[in-house]
């Protein structure tokens, strides 16, 4: 016997081993696999020997939860394909036969009545079964579902029409046409809906087609092509030009240059050699890459951004709540309009045209599209979104585009690039040798600014010495002796502190540089002052713009930033932040409550933006929390939207995007409504003295149009361009 | 109460620590197991009344996470 289970718990390839080999030795088990990648463990087994429950007790007591057989569990896939199909057969099924009904209707043949019965009931049950199905399954939860409604509907048409072909009612009641025209509509309308509903995913599909399937390791020294799921962490896996990355790691030998794009959106690939990190899912360009495997399976990057995705589109926003209640109040509504109309023609005119108020009614109100407004507008727009680059991880972002008040960014990282780069070197003695020197004292310093320093040095390819004596002073820079000459290097007060003068022009210059934003670093050569190297970190290209942008949206900047007053006042100058919003010398763990302040003190949401490493706390505060640019895990587990592109434009994009979404889905309930509060008082027969009247089929088209109507107006949104 | 201190290998990840600790649970006198992923280390704690050294070594997690005295 064959078997495949759906298991949890596997987190590494070790995991899916031990599953291997401890249930290989059961006895009777004759083959297992175990796919790390899908959760499943495949077995074949003899069923005179043991069951499935040994297997799963075995399973179990390894560690894992064993969720049942995978067919069943998981391949939602697969079957909503099969669903589809199914409903596509069902519609082409009653379309032939509603033709045929209804031209029966127009010829006359011997029996007509009875050969329409029997040509009825085929798409009896084919087509109109699972409607009245899953109309009983709500009606005993007692719950008043539009399932209820049409099976109501149709109940009541297909009901008459017996009634004809018993000769109990005369022939215009015989409606074995519209019964099997309605089902077949209504089956059109669901097997769209679930096409529409698939189309949405495909920003998932193609994140998914980026996973590979096989990777190259090498194995006591040998490669060896292995499936994936074998791979494990610390692997090293060997990837040629024009292949793609299979793991998360680290370049542990050669040097290319790796296509990111599909991942950070960064059109230029880029250089990778020893200690670089590579993204699973990447393509390699040119060289031979062997990279040590990090992390594997769900644990890479691009598995989670699979999750991400696929988690946004099923989170309901509260809009979402608002249609589910009017549905459920409107119902009732309904079918009292239907009940009141359909006896006062029984009284007025006569029980035919009671009987088809009554249906048109039932089926004119159909809240399908109701339903159908908001999923397919927040489906439409997150997948959009991903394929922007613009991760939406919960659809709550809509409900707050709408009174959004505040953008506050962080600064380092966010509207600067939070890479300090040597800026300006102040200095009467040649700059190499300056930097020599200084480079020397700070070649092995892990501070931003120090390293600045030194990747200005090896630019120019000057070589270091090593200092003596060399002493950290904590915050101010560092002492030491190069080339038997003593060295001080740090910031203007630590120049003080050693008693060493700093003469008229290098002050004036200091004061210059400080108001520009830059840091300042002095070098002291000898107790003298020989040099000013400044420091800053460049704005990034489109904060001024995007700030800008926002001030048009009616939303206000805010900034927050770790740096002292002056910086932050200069730079928060240039890209446009007025001086009452900006917070300086901010505490990283003081972030979050300066959020809270300013969260408290307007009328309206606020969003947070950083690039997400110290900024968590403040993207959970914030009533949408926006990870910027960098990629990396915490940047993706922190925020709820993840702009994998580290350009501010994209800023604006997200907020533009949000807000046309939920513009859509205001849009879309206002047709869903707009149909069927104008058709039912038609279908009511308001209009009946002056002579329309409203046909049960009309109704059923009318209500495929509106959402028709819905889906074609959510689709829209995928050519929806909200960056410039 | 005797300590065996272990050198395992193969364990890559928690669930592997979670899937010795099961295996071993069907043991009678074992008192604690402790496992560190980094070190590649185990201290099992059991009751030399109840069972010996060779009986915990003979379990199916060390089977599958050989391991060696230390």
């Amino acid at each position: 016997m064959e078997t495949k289970l759906k298991v949890s718990g596997m987190t590494c390839a070790v995991c899916a081993n031990t599953i291997e080999r401890s249930v290989s030795k059961m006895e009777g088990i004759s083959k297992i696999s175990v796919n790390l990648l899908e959760e499943s463990v495949s077995i074949i087994f003899d069923d005179k020997v043991l069951s499935i429950a040994d297997i799963t007790l075995k399973i179990e007591k390894l560690g894992y939860n064993v969720l049942g057989n995978f067919e069943e569990v998981v391949d939602d896939e697969k079957k909503r394909e099969m669903d589809l199909k199914e409903k596509f057969n069902r519609t082409i099924f009653g379309s032939l036969f509603s033709i045929v009904l209804f031209s029966l209707m127009y010829i006359s043949i011997p029996y007509k009545i009875y050969v329409a019965f029997l040509i009825s009931l085929p798409p009896l049950f084919y087509v109109a079964m699972p409607i009245f199905k899953s109309g009983y399954n709500s009606f005993l939860n007692k719950t008043l579902n539009m399932d209820v409604m049409y099976s109501l509907g149709m109940g009541v048409s297909y009901l008459s029409a017996i009634l004809v072909t018993l000769k109990l009612l005369p022939m215009n009641f015989m409606f074995y046409d519209t019964t099997i025209m309605l089902a077949t509509l209504l089956t059109l309308g669901r097997y769209l809906e679930e096409r529409a509903k698939g189309k949405t995913s495909k920003a998932i599909k193609k994140l998914i087609k980026l996973q590979v399937k096989t990777a190259k390791v090498i194995r006591d020294e040998i490669e060896v092509e292995i499936p994936i799921e074998e791979v494990i962490v610390g692997d090293l896996v060997v990837i040629r030009p024009g292949e793609k990355i299979p793991v998360d790691g680290r370049v542990f030998e050669g040097f290319s240059y790796v296509d990111e794009s599909m991942i950070t959106g960064e059109p230029v690939p880029n250089s990778k050699s020893i200690g670089n990190t590579v993204i699973s899912g990447t393509i390699n360009k040119n060289g031979v890459l062997k990279v040590t495997t990090e992390k594997i399976g769900k644990d890479t990057l691009l598995s989670q951004i699979i999750q991400l995705v696929k988690n946004a589109q099923s989170s309901k926003p509260k809009i979402q709540n608002l249609a589910d209640k009017v549905v459920s109040y409107f119902i009732p509504v309904v079918f009292i309009i239907a009940i009141a109309s359909a006896s006062y023609w029984y009284f007025v005119d006569s029980i035919l045209l009671s009987v088809t108020t009554f249906i048109s009614v039932m089926v004119i109100a159909c809240p399908c599209a109701l339903g159908l407004a908001t999923p397919t507008a927040i489906t439409v727009g997150i997948g959009r979104g991903a394929e922007l680059g613009i991760l939406i991880k919960d659809s709550k972002v809509f409900d707050v585009s709408e009174n959004l008040k505040c953008m506050i960014f962080d600064k380092t990282g966010t509207i600067t690039k939070g890479k300090p780069e040597v800026d300006e070197i102040v200095s009467k003695m040649p700059v190499n040798d300056l930097l020599m020197i200084a480079g020397s004292m700070e070649k092995d310093s892990e501070h931003p600014i120090g390293r600045a320093i030194v990747k200005r040095a090896q630019e120019l390819n000057i070589s270091f010495k090593n200092p003596k004596e060399f002493e950290v002073i904590s915050g101010m820079g560092l002492k030491g002796t190069v080339d038997e000459k003593t060295v001080v290097i740090g910031n203007p007060s630590l120049i003080e502190l050693n008693d060493i003068k700093i003469d008229e022009y290098y002050l004036k210059n200091i004061s210059r540089l400080q108001e520009n934003a830059k840091t300042v670093v002095v070098l002291a050569i000898d107790n003298r002052v020989e040099g000013l190297i400044a420091i800053s970190d460049q704005i990034k290209e489109n904060a001024r713009n995007t700030i800008d942008e926002l001030r048009e949206l009616g939303i206000e900047s805010y900034m927050i930033t770790g740096d002292n007053e002056k910086t932050a006042k200069v730079i928060g100058k240039s890209v446009g932040i007025s001086e009452k919003n900006i917070y300086s010398d901010v505490l990283p763990e003081k972030k979050a409550e300066i959020v809270k302040k300013i969260k408290e003190s307007v009328e309206g949401y606020v969003e947070f933006i950083g690039d997400g490493i110290n900024d968590a706390p403040a993207l959970s505060t914030a009533d949408v929390g926006i990870a910027v640019g960098s990629g990396t895990d915490i940047a993706i587990e922190s925020g709820d939207v993840v702009l994998m592109k580290d350009d501010l434009k994209y800023v604006t994009g997200f907020v533009k995007l949000s807000k046309r979404v939920l513009k859509q889905i205001k849009l879309n309930l206002f047709w869903a409504f707009a149909y069927n509060s104008i058709l039912i008082p038609v279908a009511a027969g308001a209009l009946y003295s002056y002579n329309i009247k409203f046909q049960p089929e009309l109704a059923a088209i009318a209500m495929t149009l509106s959402s028709l109507t819905i889906i074609g107006l959510s689709l829209l949104l995928r050519r929806y361009n909200p960056i410039k | 109460m005797k300590e065996l201190n272990l050198k395992l290998s193969n364990m890559s990840c928690q669930m592997c620590i979670k899937t010795i600790k099961n295996l071993l649970s069907d043991l009678n006198g074992i008192i604690n197991v402790d496992i560190n992923l980094k070190d590649n280390t185990g201290i099992i704690t059991y009751d030399e009344n109840i069972l010996n050294e060779k009986d915990i070594l003979k379990n199916e997690a060390f089977e599958l996470y050989p391991a060696k005295k230390v």
